[in-house]
This record gives C-alpha cells, structure tokens and sequence, in this order.
C-alpha cells in the first residue's frame, strides 16, 4: 500500500519504549548516521526521550524526533561574562524514507508531511513556552541536505552568529527560530 | 597537529546528521546586537501554527 497523500495517514504519537523497539529496526530515513543512531537507541538506559509518529494503517513509524534542553550564550561586550537565551534543541528529526515528501494535496500551500510533522513539534515547544517553562529559541543542527526543509518552516541559518565553530559546522548547519507567547486560544 | 585535526572533523562529520553533536550556540560578539533584535515574524508563527493545527485534526480523526 502506498499513499497518495499525506491525508490517508492514520497516525498515533508516543514514546518509544522498550515495547516499541522493534519499529525502530525497520525505520530508514535515507541517513546512515541517523538510522545508526536510532537502531542503537535503548529507551531503558538512555536519558533521552525518542518520540515515535506510528501509522496505524500499516502499522510503520513514520518519524522519530527528541528534544532537549539548551541555550544559545552571548557574549558580552564589557566582560561581565555571558549571558544565556533559553531554548530547546530538536537533537532528531528523522522521517522514515516511505513518508519524505509526502504531499498532503496537489495545493503546494498544503506542504508536505514531514513539514506538519515538524510544525506540530513546533508548536508542542512553544505551547511549554506559553504554558510550562519560558523558551525563547528552538535550536537543530540540519544536514546540508536538509537546510532547504527547515528553511520552509521558518528555521533562520545560526551561521553568521557562529563564534569560531567553522571546523565543527563544516557538514552540518546550525539553525534556530525565535519563540513567542501563543495567545490562549493558540 | 594535523592528523588529529582531520580527526576531529571526522567525527563531527560522523556526528551532524542531526544526532546531539554537543556543540554550543555562541553567538560572536559583533553579533549580539544583531541577533537580540531578530524576532519570528506574526507570518511565521501563524504559517507553523496553522500547519501544526491541521496536523493535529488528521490525529484527531485517525483516534
């Protein structure tokens, strides 16, 4: 069964536990690294929360993604020190090959799956900021190939901010995007 | 010097695809201004909660 769009998904969110792991084994996102990194990945010793989207129709995992606690520091100009902007790194954002650009209709205004996927992950962070626990940026490192995608939704290149770090952002990109609070309604 | 340097990109290399690589946002000082007044557009935040949105309702349907 393939997918038209991405409308005829039936999905469910959840953590991925110990129960879940075998998902992880057939999950390819077309990245070696990434596929490496989440096959080796055990919910029972890691201190890092992976969180599954699941077709319920086929019974496949369509994303995998983890957040985590960070900052982005300034320096200060009179060396009173540094000062710290709260965020919230996305460490993973990996969609299972079968799902990338999945269109959600033939409207190019509608996107693609993976795009809502990454909104909807979007929004659970700045919900927290408006709700749980102040947040003002959320922060990934991206892949070359994937700088386009995020750029789609709303990522700004952290390049040009980048202090001494050319030898480390050789290969991949760093990207942020600047939170607000959500109105109540939001 | 320069083995370990190659080294060193190696791994990050290894490391970038989006698996935690550990190394902190600094910003430069010549920036800091620059980067402070950088805010999200309204657009932007309407554009990703709009997506996020219709995400949610397909989710809503599929329980």
């Amino acid at each position: 069964m393939t997918y038209k769009y991405g409308t005829e998904v039936n999905y469910v969110e959840e953590i991925i536990d110990i129960s879940k792991k075998d998902y992880l084994k057939e999950f390819d996102c077309k990245n070696d690294e990434i596929n490496n990194h989440i096959k080796k990945f055990q919910s029972h010793i890691s201190t890092e929360r992976l969180w599954g989207i699941f077709d319920c129709n086929l019974d496949k995992l369509v994303c995998v993604y983890s957040l985590k606690a960070s900052a982005i520091t300034r320096e200060s100009s009179d060396n009173r020190g540094a000062a710290y902007d709260s965020a919230v790194e996305i460490a993973i954002f990996a969609v299972d090959k079968n799902y990338q650009d999945l269109r959600m209709s033939d409207k190019k205004e509608d996107g693609c799956l993976s795009s809502r996927i990454l909104c909807s992950v979007m929004k659970k962070i700045m919900v927290m900021n408006s709700n749980i626990c102040a947040v003002e940026y959320i922060i990934l490192y991206s892949t070359k190939d994937a700088e386009e995608f995020y750029k789609k939704c709303k990522f700004k290149s952290f390049t040009q901010y980048m202090k001494n770090r050319d030898s480390y952002i050789q290969y991949c990109v760093p990207m942020y995007f600047p939170i607000c609070l959500l109105q109540q309604e939001e | 010097m320069k083995k370990k340097k190659h080294k060193k990109i190696k791994d990050v290399k290894n490391m970038a695809a989006m698996v935690p690589i550990n190394v902190p946002f600094v910003v430069k000082k010549s920036k800091c201004k620059s980067f402070s007044e950088k805010k999200a557009s309204q657009n932007d935040i309407k554009f990703i909660l709009d997506q996020a949105n219709k995400f949610e309702k397909q989710r809503k349907k599929s329980q």
